[in-house]
């Protein structure tokens, strides 16, 4: 077999394990309807949370740190839906891994013959967390209206592909952060940090620079997985953060790989 | 003198989990420093006046904000609806001869005290850093008072949360509301902006809730903001609502306490 | 071979905090830290088709080497071989061979009926529907588990959860199985279950199997050969009968008396254990034993006389306990 054959092979391999994984995600969901509307409740209400924050903020200013009100909102919306795709399909194994990993419990995700970050990064959704992306959808839709941006196929192409970038560049974030866990498995609810590091993102650049340069640029990366996207709504997209958004991820996930291979061999499980 | 010996055991336990104490402490001291940010940026670096307020008030009150996030907000109904009643471990505090709403109280308060004190530490290192951004009042009798209200506020909290946590008595997954109550807390408690800076007609009707008067008339106190007579007020309201809550708890717990079997669900 | 550990060594670093409030402040600045052998110099080798006793107390190292054979850990130091393998790098070809069951561990989706589990572990291993559908019937019918295929995992009883990891680690037909405690917990009858099951598909499969067990009946039962492990080194690695004669200072004697003889005039023979007449135990040393007998048949009015070997748990305890001191 030729390695074309060989990755096609792998790949089918892969995607037939995820497509088993969704159904049974979907099934554990539907087995408690109770645990269902509770769930989705609770994703509705958090998704909402973020606009009512941002409206409370912006209520009665027109202009901020060379942005208007509706843009920022904008960016909300932006968030809600990227965010929405990261809860839906990685947020719940963070949260899984950490606690797996402080009970000394998480190697039975090393022995199956599949790639254990894989496994480990997909077995489980938060199905009702995507609620979010129709939220943010209805709230970019309205507010872009508002502002009158209209979107050709390119510039729709070219937000999607930002938006994937976008939500590459959270998972390594996270990847990388929970990793650490493994040297320090009582800090297992440093998970709960990185919902507010996330949620950083939701604030242009500019509001950070106005409290310090460096924040800005500590944080720059954070900040255009909303703005990059953001910018090729208003037709303002700046190549050069474009490719900083691009390389920033690509360099965040091979960090994460090359992290997450070094940090299994320093695992020690906890005893039976 | 077996409660104090108790308080100090649980003082043990959330010590030796001092860094997950001070992971907890992180967000609740992102979130305010993120809005002192929007605002610091909105005011165009703290030159112009927010709706009437000052940017040094504003700053105040998030930094206050830090300390009240980290002391003021009781987590009981984790422990009491996911793990006590859900898991069984409720069966522990069912065979023994001290009050389980004590106890918990008890076992909550040193996790306070070990995140109020990196709360405490991080305001003393603003007001050392930028002592330009921070007013607090001076007078002595309104400081006696703030510390009444910053611990009734403690009390209500508590109060409030191990009525949802009981809640698990009836409800398989009582995390939905869970979150509701949470987002509502944060919202109606001033954690997004000060209630001042509501519309009227919001900030009336959130009034009527117990959440205000658990984070956002605390820090109002320690800014020197309340009058005698308003001081006296709050206290008040916050006795009248623990007293709710707690009468709420008693009978949610008789009946609750029936339903219970002792397995985890 | 199929397994061979050479001088497998891990070691972990811990540290000791004294009790109390003070000792809790003291240890944020003072902090004696520890090395903890966990598995330290051990040298082992199965053959294909072995089913090995792998014993010890709590603490022994039998956990820690099972992981390392599995891949889990990474070995301080030493070598280690698994069907010309080296574990920790975790090829897929290695881990298709095989498995890994933790007694009170499960991978069994709780909300959802065992088989889906299963379906799942077809996929990751890549097993082909006529094989799946073969070795899950077989494995279903072996542990009697037909009903529970579609009941949820979270109400089934312990031992019907045990039964199903046990098939959810079987369906890929490893070569190698790690068993660490799969009897633990469960009930008499179960337990005699999973070992007619474990005796079973050891002849029928050939696989190799390591089992760990604190109960003496799970390696009496099933292994021919036992390897002995404590404070991280290997005591014994042998059969298990002549473990006994190995380590077994003393003899029993157990007698039937036509009379009544007093307790201290047989004491003149040996330490007496149990005395219900007409039955009466007597303790010697081994290389008394045929001299004691002797002298019992000459000076008591013996019915019948046997000399048997300790009980197994017992000379495991004494082992244990003289090397704790």
């Amino acid at each position: 077999m030729n390695i074309p054959e060989l990755a096609n092979n792998c790949m089918k391999h892969y995607l037939h394990v995820y497509r088993k994984l969704v159904s049974m995600n979907i099934s554990s969901l539907l087995a408690y309807r109770s645990a269902f509307i509770s769930n989705l409740i609770s994703s509705t209400a958090w998704a909402l949370f973020i606009f009512i924050s941002i409206f409370l903020l912006t209520n009665k200013t027109p202009v901020l740190f060379g942005w208007r009100r509706e843009e920022i909102i904008l960016l909300s919306a932006i968030y809600s839906i990227y965010y929405g795709i990261f809860q839906c399909i990685f947020a719940k194994n963070f949260g899984e891994m950490a606690i797996l990993i402080d009970n000394g419990e998480i190697e039975s995700f090393f022995l199956k013959p599949i790639d254990a970050q894989f496994f480990t990064s997909l077995s489980k959704l938060g199905i009702t967390a995507f609620i979010r992306v129709p939220i943010g959808i209805g709230f970019m839709y309205f507010f872009g209206k508002q502002l009158g941006i209209s979107m050709s196929f390119f510039d729709g192409a070219l937000f999607i592909i930002a938006l994937c970038f976008s939500l590459a560049f959270l998972y390594a974030l996270w990847m990388n952060v929970l990793l650490c866990l493994i040297w320090n498995p009582r800090l297992s609810n440093l998970v709960e940090v990185l919902f507010t590091v996330s949620g950083m993102s939701r604030y242009p650049g500019d509001m950070y620079r106005m409290t310090s340069e460096v924040l800005m640029y500590v944080l720059i990366p954070l900040t255009f997985t909303t703005v990059v996207p953001a910018r090729i709504l208003f037709h303002t997209a700046v190549w050069q953060e474009y490719v900083i958004l691009i390389g920033a991820t690509m360099v965040l996930y091979i960090v994460a790989r090359k992290f997450w291979l070094f940090a299994i061999k320093h695992y020690t499980s906890a005893s039976n | 003198m077996r409660y104090v010996q108790i308080f100090f055991l649980y003082f043990q336990e959330a010590f030796a989990e001092r860094g997950r104490s001070f992971v907890w402490f992180l967000i609740t001291l992102l979130n305010p420093l993120l809005y002192f940010t929007f605002w610091y940026a909105a005011t165009g670096g703290g030159e112009q006046t927010i709706f009437g307020s000052s940017m040094q008030s504003i700053s105040s009150y998030y930094f206050l904000l830090i300390v009240a996030g980290s002391m003021l907000q009781s987590h009981a109904e984790e422990n009491i609806g996911y793990w006590h009643i859900y898991h069984g471990r409720l069966t522990n505090y069912l065979l023994r001869p001290i009050s389980y709403y004590g106890i918990n109280f008890l076992s909550e308060i040193p996790w306070r005290i070990i995140q109020g004190f990196f709360g405490i530490v991080v305001f003393f290192l603003m007001n050392f850093f930028f002592p330009h951004f921070i007013v607090l009042t001076s007078d002595i009798w309104t400081m006696i008072l703030a510390f009444c209200i910053f611990f009734l506020a403690y009390t209500l909290s508590y109060a409030v949360k191990v009525v949802i946590g009981v809640s698990a008595f009836w409800l398989t997954d009582y995390h939905g509301l869970v979150e509701i109550v949470d987002m509502f807390r944060l919202i109606a408690g001033g954690f997004v902006v000060p209630l001042y800076l509501f519309p009227d007609w919001i900030f009336k009707i959130v009034s009527f809730t117990p959440f205000p008067y658990s984070m956002y008339f605390p820090i109002l106190a320690w800014q020197g903001k309340l009058s005698y007579g308003e001081l006296f007020q709050c206290i008040g309201i916050q006795l009248l609502w623990i007293v709710g809550f707690f009468a709420i708890f008693k009978i949610l717990w008789k009946k609750g306490s029936r339903e219970y079997t002792g397995v985890s669900q | 071979m199929v397994i061979t550990v050479d001088t497998l060594s891990k070691h972990y670093k811990t540290y000791k905090k004294e009790p109390g409030f003070m000792g809790s402040l003291k240890s944020l600045v003072f902090r004696k830290y520890e090395t903890v052998k966990a598995v330290d110099k051990i040298s082992f080798s199965i053959e294909e088709g072995e089913l090995i006793g792998f014993i010890g107390p709590n603490g022994a190292g039998k956990t820690t080497t099972l992981k390392c054979l599995s891949g889990l850990l990474y070995p301080t130091s030493g070598k280690v071989e698994v069907l010309g393998f080296t574990p920790f790098d975790r090829k897929p070809q290695y881990l298709k061979q095989i498995a890994l069951v933790m007694g009170q561990k499960n991978q069994l989706w709780w909300d959802l009926p065992a088989e889906e589990t299963f379906l799942l572990n077809k996929e990751i291993y890549e097993i082909p529907d006529e094989q799946y559908k073969n070795t899950v019937g077989q494995l279903v019918e072996l542990l009697d588990v037909k009903e529970k295929l579609g009941v949820q995992v979270r109400k089934l009883s312990l031992g019907e959860r045990m039964k199903m990891e046990l098939i959810a680690a079987l369906i890929h037909t490893p070569k190698v199985l790690f068993l660490d405690e799969p009897t633990i917990g469960l009930d008499v009858v179960m337990q005699k279950q999973l070992r007619d099951f474990v005796k079973n598909y050891n002849e029928l499969q050939r696989s190799t199997i390591l089992l760990t067990s604190h109960y003496m009946e799970d390696v009496r039962q099933l292994a021919k050969r036992v390897i002995v492990i404590d404070h991280g080194t290997i005591l014994y690695d042998g059969k298990l009968d002549n473990l006994v004669k190995k380590f077994a200072s003393h003899k029993l004697l157990s007698v039937v008396l036509d009379e009544m003889v007093p307790k201290e005039k047989l004491e003149e023979v040996g330490v007496v254990v149990s005395y219900e007449y007409p039955k009466v135990v007597i303790k010697v040393k081994r290389k008394d034993s045929n001299d004691a007998a002797s002298l019992l048949l000459k000076k008591f009015p013996v019915d019948d006389l046997n000399i048997e070997e300790p009980d197994i748990e017992d000379v495991i305890r004494d082992v244990f306990s003289t090397k704790n001191g």
